[in-house]
């Protein structure tokens, strides 16, 4: 692709992305903003500043941190090793896991969730940041095993194999062969997996039960009281982090050369 | 304690209708500038309407009648029926719930919202929410009153401790609170006249914003709830006949 | 299976537990066979809402809207994919928006799309609107616009990722080979990019579609009242005053029938289609 079409193209996927964003923007700036103003009534920020310095969105905010922290990179761990392990297996196990992953994705929250929630209120874990973490693991690790299968499929095989027929060990052939070759690949899952606790809202709900706040949360109570500006204001904190993960992630791997 | 009422901007609508004949003419005369929602606020609404529709809550009062709901509800969906091409979308949506109804009010798309608490309009005014200026308005025929509840279950495992809390909620101090219309603005139970000194006048002094209603218009147009039942029929039938447009 | 396998599958089938019993019970409670209120198998509340009309629009007109952004953000994700490959501005513009929550995506659709939202405003200046009546209904309309984009920006980044990361692991001998062989770039991507990115990404792509038909609160802020999503449909149910028209909530499971489907059909296909791993 020439040049000029690549950069027409990327400031067309600009204007896509971050459109909403800025939207989200403009309107945590001010209580009121009324057809027709292009631009806010009056920028009055005192909302904001006080609803940021207070509890309940900086706890929240702490909250997710520490399950995304926690939920990335172990869901990313078993979401690969399942994959691995499974991409060259017989056909029946390979779809049989492929198609359990898919369920834990797309399975809707209300279905599965009632149940969830009494069996965790039994065991004790109702409420509790343990349960939620458990509850959010499931997805992510869902994703990420489709995730990295994705990656296995395409997979060259053929150098692992060769490295066995030269004697290396399969704990060699992982961290000498394959994992550099996937590494940029797994760290990339591990903000995925990151990024898939970190807007889990159903599930939060069902198993924390309201005692254990995530920013969506905190984030969907404002926009159901109709206060635009706080919800954008919500809305943003909750984009920012990730921002910033998948930042560093693109600096991290420029920076060891890897894939791109 | 609250009560319904339409919330409107005299700066938009000088001349707001009061009574129920007035609103029909006034939906006829501005196409697409009325709606309702369909959740809880909507349906306070249209059993409103019914109730004014054939003179008074009175008519439904004790107890569930199959005849006389049947009746009521034909009623008031001829009426509704004789104006949905003058509603907002001509009446082939509504608004999923209160929150999106001021929304669309704020921004000019339709001229009236609602809500269940009369002094629900003060405290999004300042919050910005509403735009400013924005008034309550009652229904001539009236609208209708509710309070809060609170039930302890009977397998709740600290029925005391629930009780305890209740008292607590009763207490001039909490329902004082509950009133501020930077708390809930919600109104209390309490006959304020017959606490003790200092808590009347402390009440006073919290009920009187500028924009809110009067006690004595709210009183005069106050409607009680009648059996469930109604309701449950009402909110069925609409979703059924009106909302899905099988008539 | 051998031992080398067991860890994994261990590992699977205890994640997706939660998963599959729920469903279980969500299958056995609308049965009067499980839950609160349970009085013993009846088909009562299944038939009413299978007997239901609104249940059946419902759910088509889910599925009528998920599959219309997925097919959009599927195929805008290829593209982007395969034409920014090497582009790092690329790569995090197109992944930004994951970090973003699905409200707050519905949000921004309605502040921008809305009758009285931002375009309507920018037509007001130019003179092309005068009222917000005038703008074209994209919120709350029966064909689900402003939803259907809304689901595609949500989802366009996750197949993004998923699109790159299988093009990045793939090697680009096929695709040199080809070009020796005197295919343009038309070609290439047609016999030898996109057979191979469809095999990584498809998965994916269900997955994206399936989750779509569970989505809650983008509907609650967007969709209409008539077509009535399944979601909103499901939860106007399970909070009826009527507790007897709560047990119909449990069609919610039919979304999950759809996803469970989707999931076999998924199967089915990759074993007819695959070659066996080297």
């Amino acid at each position: 692709m020439n040049r000029q079409s690549q950069r027409w193209l990327l400031a067309g996927l600009a204007l896509w992305t971050l459109s909403p964003m800025l939207m989200l923007g403009l309107r945590a700036l001010t209580p009121a903003w009324r057809y027709p103003g292009i631009l806010p009534d009056a920028i009055d920020v005192w909302p904001v500043i006080s609803t940021s310095a207070g509890g309940r969105v900086t706890s929240s905010l702490l909250t997710s941190v520490v399950l995304a922290l926690v939920t990335g990179p172990m869901s990313a761990a078993l979401g690969f090793l399942i994959a691995a392990t499974i991409v060259r297996a017989r056909k029946g196990l390979r779809h049989l896991t492929l198609a359990l992953a898919l369920f834990a994705v797309i399975a809707p929250p209300i279905a599965f969730g009632v149940w969830l929630q009494v069996a965790v209120l039994a065991l004790g874990l109702g409420g509790t940041l343990t349960g939620v973490f458990l509850a959010h693991l499931v997805p992510a690790t869902g994703y990420l095993t489709l995730f990295a299968v994705g990656v296995f499929t395409s997979f060259d095989f053929s150098l692992d194999d060769e490295a066995r027929t030269l004697g290396a060990s399969r704990w060699q052939v992982w961290s000498r062969v394959i994992m550099p070759i996937i590494k940029g690949r797994a760290a990339e899952g591990a903000v995925l997996g990151g990024l898939v606790s970190w807007g889990q809202l159903a599930i939060t709900l069902l198993i924390g039960g309201g005692v254990v706040r995530t920013l969506p949360v905190e984030l969907l109570s404002l926009v159901e009281s109709g206060n635009d500006q706080l919800g954008s204001l919500a809305a943003l904190w909750m984009s920012i982090p990730p921002l910033c993960a998948i930042g560093l992630l693109r600096v991290g791997t420029t920076r060891s050369g890897a894939a791109l | 304690m609250v009560q319904f009422a339409m919330i409107y901007d005299p700066s938009r609508t000088p001349e707001p209708p009061r009574s129920v004949p007035a609103l029909a003419a006034w939906i006829r005369s501005h196409p697409g500038r009325f709606t309702y929602d369909q959740e809880f606020t909507g349906a306070t609404f249209l059993k409103t309407l019914m109730y004014a529709l054939p003179g008074g809550v009175e008519s439904f009062q004790n107890g569930f009648d199959e005849a006389r709901y049947t009746a009521g509800r034909d009623r008031l969906f001829a009426w509704l029926s004789s104006v949905e091409p003058f509603l907002w979308r001509e009446g082939r949506t509504y608004p999923p719930n209160v929150v999106a109804m001021h929304r669309l009010f704020a921004n000019g798309e339709i001229d009236f919202t609602m809500s269940d608490n009369q002094n629900e309009v003060v405290a999004k005014v300042r919050e910005g929410v509403l735009p400013p200026g924005s008034k309550a308005l009652l229904l001539d025929e009236g609208t209708i009153a509710n309070a809060h509840y609170l039930g302890i279950p009977t397998n709740a495992p600290n029925p005391a401790g629930a009780m305890v809390l209740a008292d607590f909620l009763l207490s001039p101090d909490a329902q004082l609170e509950k009133l501020r219309g930077d708390v809930w603005g919600d109104g209390t139970v309490l006959d304020t006249a017959r606490l003790a000194d200092p808590w009347p006048s402390r009440f006073e002094a919290v009920q009187h914003d500028g924009a809110a209603l009067t006690l004595a218009e709210l009183a005069a147009r106050a409607r009680p709830e009648v059996d469930p039942r109604y309701h449950a029929r009402l909110v069925e039938d609409w979703r059924q006949m009106i909302r899905r447009g099988t008539r | 299976m051998n031992r080398r396998e067991l860890p994994a599958v261990a590992a699977s089938l205890l994640l997706a537990s939660p998963v599959v019993v729920g469903a279980l019970y969500s299958t056995l409670a609308p049965l009067g066979l499980a839950g609160a209120g349970a009085n013993g198998p009846t088909l009562g509340a299944i038939g009413t809402v299978l007997r239901a009309s609104d249940t059946w629009r419902g759910l088509g007109w889910t599925m009528a809207t998920a599959a219309v952004a997925t097919i959009a953000a599927t195929a805008a994700a290829c593209y982007v994919a395969v034409r920014l490959r090497t582009s790092r501005a690329g790569h995090v513009l197109a992944i930004l928006p994951m970090g973003v929550p699905h409200v707050a995506a519905a949000l921004a659709a309605l502040l921008l799309l809305g009758q009285s939202g931002f375009f309507s405003r920018i037509t007001y200046m130019l003179g092309w609107t005068a009222t917000p009546g005038e703008f074209p209904a994209l919120v709350y309309d029966p064909a689900g616009v402003s939803l259907v984009v809304a689901f595609a920006w949500k989802e366009f980044p996750f197949l993004t990722l998923t699109a790159l990361a299988v093009l990045l692991t793939t090697s680009t001998d096929l695709e040199e080979a080809a070009r020796t062989l005197g295919a343009n770039s038309h070609q290439t991507y047609r016999r030898v990019t996109w057979p191979q990115l469809w095999r990584g990404l498809a998965p994916a792509v269900l997955a994206a579609f399936a989750f779509l038909i569970g989505q809650y609160e983008m509907p609650a802020l967007l969709a209409p009242s008539n077509p009535l999503a399944l979601p909103l449909l499901t939860y106007e149910r399970s909070v009826d005053s009527m507790l007897a028209r709560r047990a119909e909530a449990h069609l919610g499971l039919l979304a999950l029938v759809v996803s469970a489907l989707i999931v076999l059909l998924h199967a089915r296909w990759r074993a007819h289609v695959e070659p066996e791993p080297l």
